[in-house]
């Protein structure tokens, strides 16, 4: 089961490892599968790249399993316990920021093989977990999305008149497919109005949402429609 | 001055000479076996200190904030010369102080850094190779405590102009064959078909393109996939093979200045190519000046 704060998904099915951002999916005796939690998507931006150790390499507790680097992140993420890279999750290396996304399928970085067998004691169950991470959201901000956003602007205190020029202005200069994450004082008409302007301009609306009264446009920029 | 040079897998590693004369490149594992010695000063240059030094640095080293510190705080410029003086003095640097410069970003800062102060005459200035990038990677030591180094009474002696050019003086050099500009952006923002770098894409300029003549060679050309530069002969044949030769005065630029100082560093420091001037006016002052002549 998946249970969702601000959208970002946590599954009871999983153990977690909340000071490297990491959970752990068990697959078989004391083989896991491991991800990145989705609430890195606000605290590390878009990740960009990562450079995971290979199948085979041996990772002492608390040295780094893999490099990250993010929009605003780069940092060694690192074993929670003794283990041994089993194998990696290819499509996350080459298109990391998929990690960011939640537990689909695709959204593992690697099978690690415990080399202790106490290995449980420094991961939490998501019950474990969960007070921490609500009070993690609610103090940081936290807000996650299906897709994960390349950039983030901040419009507050924007005219709501003027939004959608500001917002026109930015999209132009950033790449075809490009998404951005922008934050605004809230309006009513503020989702009608987007939907317009999405009609209009073809750049596609991919998610809105309030949260204390701030307004949250996830975009896809299209230039051709 | 002679530099031992070895050549281990590809990257290239310059040491300290016998004659303990100063590389223009150290390796981290030379900073991390140096960082102690009082006449060396490890200083971090950060575009974004609190996603950088702020969660931990080398030790010892203290934080050049490249907005505040390096740039004047009023006018578009870089830090005047008396401010290059206290940065230096309250950084517990001396006029013969070795300092060594890393940075977030691939050492794009740090490299802006480097220039500047190269620009105000000083003479014991490294680079880290790999910067930041790679301190991390190898598990290196970070801590969190800032340094308090006792102040110094840091004098300019000297101010090279000729490192560096304004726009009056690249326009006027347009069409020149002894002259040879190098726009190191990406592809995409030297067509024009984006106007901002993907790292600040929000930040474009009105026009897009680049200055009529100018040869693409990113910079990131120069970089190994973990952020140190490549071997001396790859990087001549890299410049040389698409006409940026010795022989001509080189003018390099990017959006800001940048990513322009780390070709700046390449061309001039480990090339040693004579007459090398970094435009930090960049595309975010030509591609938005009335007039100003643009090709795509």
């Amino acid at each position: 089961m998946v249970e969702e704060i601000q959208a970002c998904g946590f599954s009871s099915n999983h153990l977690y490892f909340l000071e490297e951002m990491l959970w752990l999916s068990p697959i078989r005796d004391r083989v896991f599968r491991v991800g990145i939690l989705p609430i890195t998507q606000t605290l590390w931006g878009k990740v960009t790249s990562v450079s995971v150790k290979q199948p085979g390499d041996e990772v002492a507790a608390n040295r780094a399993i893999c490099l990250i680097e993010s929009r605003r992140f780069l940092g060694n993420v690192r074993a929670p316990f003794d283990l041994r890279i089993e194998r990696l999750n290819m499509e996350a290396v080459e298109r990391p920021w998929i990690l960011q996304r939640g537990f689909g399928e695709a959204a593992w970085l690697c099978e690690v093989a415990a080399l202790e067998d106490n290995c449980l004691t420094r991961l939490k169950s998501w019950s474990e977990i969960r007070g921490e991470v609500e009070r993690m959201i609610s103090e940081k901000g936290i807000i996650c999305f299906r897709e994960v956003p390349d950039y983030v602007h901040a419009a507050i205190g924007i005219d709501c008149s003027q939004l959608l020029m500001v917002l026109s202005d930015k999209l132009e200069g950033l790449p075809e497919g490009s998404i951005i994450h922008i934050v605004a004082d809230y309006n009513e008409g503020a989702e009608k109005d987007l939907e317009k302007w999405s009609r209009i301009t073809g750049n596609e609306v991919l998610d809105f949402r309030v949260e204390k009264r701030l307004a949250h446009a996830l975009i896809r920029r299209r230039t051709q429609f | 001055m002679q530099f031992k040079y070895i050549d281990n897998r590809d990257l290239i590693r310059w040491y300290m000479s016998e004659e303990q004369e100063l590389p223009v490149l150290v390796s981290t594992e030379w900073v991390a076996k140096n960082l102690n010695r009082p006449d060396v000063r490890v200083v971090e240059v950060d575009y974004d200190p609190q996603t950088a030094y702020f969660q931990g640095h080398v030790r010892g080293a203290v934080l050049w904030d490249w907005k505040k510190d390096i740039n004047d705080p009023i006018e578009r410029n870089i830090i005047s010369k008396e401010g290059f003086e206290s940065l230096c003095s309250r950084s517990g640097i001396s006029n013969d102080t070795h300092i060594v410069l890393y940075g977030d970003f691939n050492n794009w800062f740090a490299a802006f850094a480097f220039w500047v102060a190269r620009l105000y005459g000083h003479q014991k200035l490294s680079i880290m190779d790999g910067g930041r990038k790679k301190w991390i990677a190898e598990e290196r030591e970070l801590v969190k405590e800032a340094p308090s180094p006792a102040p110094t009474s840091y004098k300019v002696t000297k101010v090279r102009y000729e490192y560096r050019i304004l726009l009056p003086d690249v326009r006027a050099r347009l069409g020149s064959p002894t002259v040879a500009l190098v726009d190191v952006r990406s592809p995409d923002e030297y067509t024009g078909k984006i106007l901002a770098p993907p790292e600040y894409p929000t930040e474009h300029a009105q026009r897009g393109g680049h200055i009529p003549g100018a040869v693409n060679i990113p910079w990131a050309r120069a970089l190994n996939e973990d952020g140190t530069f490549k071997p001396i002969e790859e990087l001549r044949r890299l410049y040389q093979g698409m006409g940026v030769t010795p022989d001509k005065e080189v003018i390099t630029y990017c959006r800001i200045g940048e990513r322009s100082s780390v070709t700046w560093f390449v061309l001039k420091e480990l090339l040693k190519y004579p007459k090398v001037r970094n435009y930090d006016g960049s595309w975010s002052e030509w591609g938005n000046v009335v007039g100003t002549p643009i090709e795509k």
